[in-house]
């Protein structure tokens, strides 16, 4: 059984992810993200990225698509999302750029 | 993944911690939703991303069972997304990327029968699920 359930949200857009604000919310009930410095790994479009990004103090997001990144970039500019930066790369060949982190966040990435 | 994990080991603060969020090895449930009534249609399923998954807690387990980093915690969690009709499954289908799940035997016929016996403001109702560890750094 699952520990949690959403409420319905209606179709604002097909997306298979949970409604905006959910993974958040589960990643705090473990550990808080306010003015944290964060890693994405698997950032893919950004979806996730400007959810973290608007508790964190930074993020750090990296994915092994450059389209999704391109993508994820541009999101971030249309947001007016400033703390962010976006790299190329896997969660083997994690930079060292805006390390130390408090939290690496593993986003559905396997 | 285990590599990903000691590589994110190495930038992490001492005691940060790494969150995953994996799908949760569960069959997506396929529903006709009218106000209150859920009429169960069948399911998505997908064998071939479960070994992923199978995969992907192995090596949680594994960072665990190695003393890099401590169980923190897990939690389940469910969600539900609702489409106009029968017509948008292979859309969200392909969002999900590969491997491409399957409508497991039977779904789809009955899915348009309970669809077209249906009232005019029905919807497709899929119920997914997620699945948050968190695990924090030891000092090893």
């Amino acid at each position: 059984m699952p520990d949690s359930c959403d409420r319905l949200s209606l179709d604002v857009e097909m997306n298979p992810y949970p409604a905006a604000g959910i993974e958040v919310r589960l990643i705090q009930r473990f550990v808080p993200l306010g003015r944290r410095r964060v890693l994405e790994i698997g950032c893919g479009d950004g979806r996730l990225t400007m959810q973290l990004a608007r508790l964190a103090a930074s993020v750090v997001a990296i994915d092994p698509d450059r389209e999704a990144l391109g993508e994820a970039q541009a999101a971030a500019k249309r947001q007016g999302i400033r703390n962010v930066q976006f790299f190329y790369g896997a969660g083997e060949t994690v930079r060292r750029v805006g390390a130390p982190f408090d939290v690496a966040v593993f986003s559905w990435s396997l | 993944m285990v590599h990903a994990l000691h590589a994110v080991g190495g930038v992490l603060r001492a005691k940060g911690a790494a969150v995953s969020i994996t799908p949760e090895r569960f069959d997506a449930r396929i529903a006709v939703v009218s106000g209150s009534r859920r009429l169960p249609a069948g399911k998505l399923v997908n064998p071939s991303f479960d070994r992923y998954l199978l995969a992907a807690e192995a090596a949680l387990d594994r960072v665990v069972r190695d003393g890099s980093f401590a169980l923190e915690g897990r939690r389940r969690h469910r969600y539900h997304i609702r489409l106009r009709g029968p017509g948008e499954l292979p859309e969200y289908i392909d969002l999900l990327g590969t491997p491409r799940p399957r409508l497991s035997a039977g779904t789809w016929p009955r899915l348009r029968t309970l669809w077209r016996s249906s009232p005019l403001a029905s919807r497709i109702e899929i119920t997914d699920g997620l699945v948050i560890t968190a695990l924090r750094r030891t000092a090893s």
